[in-house]
């Protein structure tokens, strides 16, 4: 479906806080069809997610969103991973799987 | 990294490995703190720090320890205060993994504890089991009730439950359910002349 009305990602992602607003900017992302919007939605939810959150695992799905979209500046970064939480999905810390 | 991989390289004599990270040394000290509680027998310990232990598993996303911790709390509640803080956990530990219908079980013990609310909080988290239940309802395809649902939230909700849904969600969900479940009639007396709902509708002057 084409976007008539351009959303203000940063008005509407001001209403939510914590996971949930990571996960609305995630859905954001998912759905829109703007490389633009899509783009801007996965930015915004890796600073969010990697500033005001603990989730290893969303922050990792944000990861590969962005690389599946081609979306710069939002890589992985391990030392965050393995100082702020365990991974949850994987069967081991991620600074065990990095000797591996 | 350097130092972790260090920590990995020299394991003790029981090749066990050390644990270096922040996240670790905040678990240790909440394991211990309840350890501590359930040692001295403190029942408001023991639920605090079993709620503190959950709050830290759901921050890290893993929600099945979250729950069983959130769960433990129930058994040392006091008073019905205490027993809306479990629920409202519960509920928003179910919401992140979209389990439904154990939303609308938590809504439902919630809501039979709060049958005549009266204080300021207890008017606040009945307007959150209204937004939250409408939210179980949509995701359930249950447009009817969640259109009956979201009119139900009260201006109360203010941004308290910005964590599960938004007050503005609540206005543009509420006008859409209501739209293509109700007729003309029953949309102006309900929705647009609801004492309640009017108030989240200012938010959506463009509906």
């Amino acid at each position: 479906m084409e976007e008539k009305t351009p959303l203000d990602l940063e008005s509407y992602s001001s209403n939510y806080r914590g996971q949930m607003k990571v996960l609305r900017l995630q859905q954001i992302a998912r759905t829109s069809s703007s490389h633009t919007l899509k783009s801007d939605a996965l930015r915004m939810a890796y600073t969010e997610v990697k500033n005001n959150t603990q989730n290893v695992d969303l922050f990792l799905k944000i990861c590969q969103m962005a690389k599946e979209a081609t979306v710069q500046g939002c890589e992985e970064d391990h030392p965050w991973c393995n100082n702020v939480g365990v991974s949850v999905s994987l069967s081991l810390p991620l600074y065990f799987q990095c000797q591996l | 990294m350097q130092k972790e991989v260090a920590k990995f390289n020299a394991s003790d004599g029981d090749g066990l490995l050390q644990a270096v990270s922040e996240s670790d040394v905040l678990k240790k000290r909440l394991e211990a703190d309840l350890n501590a509680a359930k040692a001295n027998n403190i029942r408001e310990s023991i639920r605090q720090s079993s709620m503190d232990l959950g709050m830290y598993y759901f921050d890290r996303s893993d929600y099945v320890s979250a729950s069983k911790m959130f769960m433990r709390t129930r058994d040392h509640c006091s008073n019905n205060v205490q027993m809306l803080d479990f629920c409202i956990a519960v509920i928003k530990t179910y919401v992140l993994t979209q389990n439904w219908p154990m939303v609308s079980t938590y809504v439902g013990k919630a809501e039979g504890i709060l049958v005549d609310p009266k204080t300021d909080r207890q008017k606040q988290v009945q307007a959150q089991m209204h937004a939250v239940a409408g939210l179980a309802d949509l995701s359930l395809s249950r447009y009817r009730q969640a259109a009956m649902s979201f009119s139900k939230v009260g201006s109360e909700l203010g941004n308290s439950f910005d964590d599960v849904v938004a007050s503005i969600d609540v206005a543009r969900y509420g006008v859409l359910t209501a739209l293509a479940t109700h007729d003309r009639i029953a949309i102006r007396s309900q929705f647009l002349n609801s004492p309640t709902f009017s108030t989240h509708l200012e938010c959506i002057l463009e509906v």
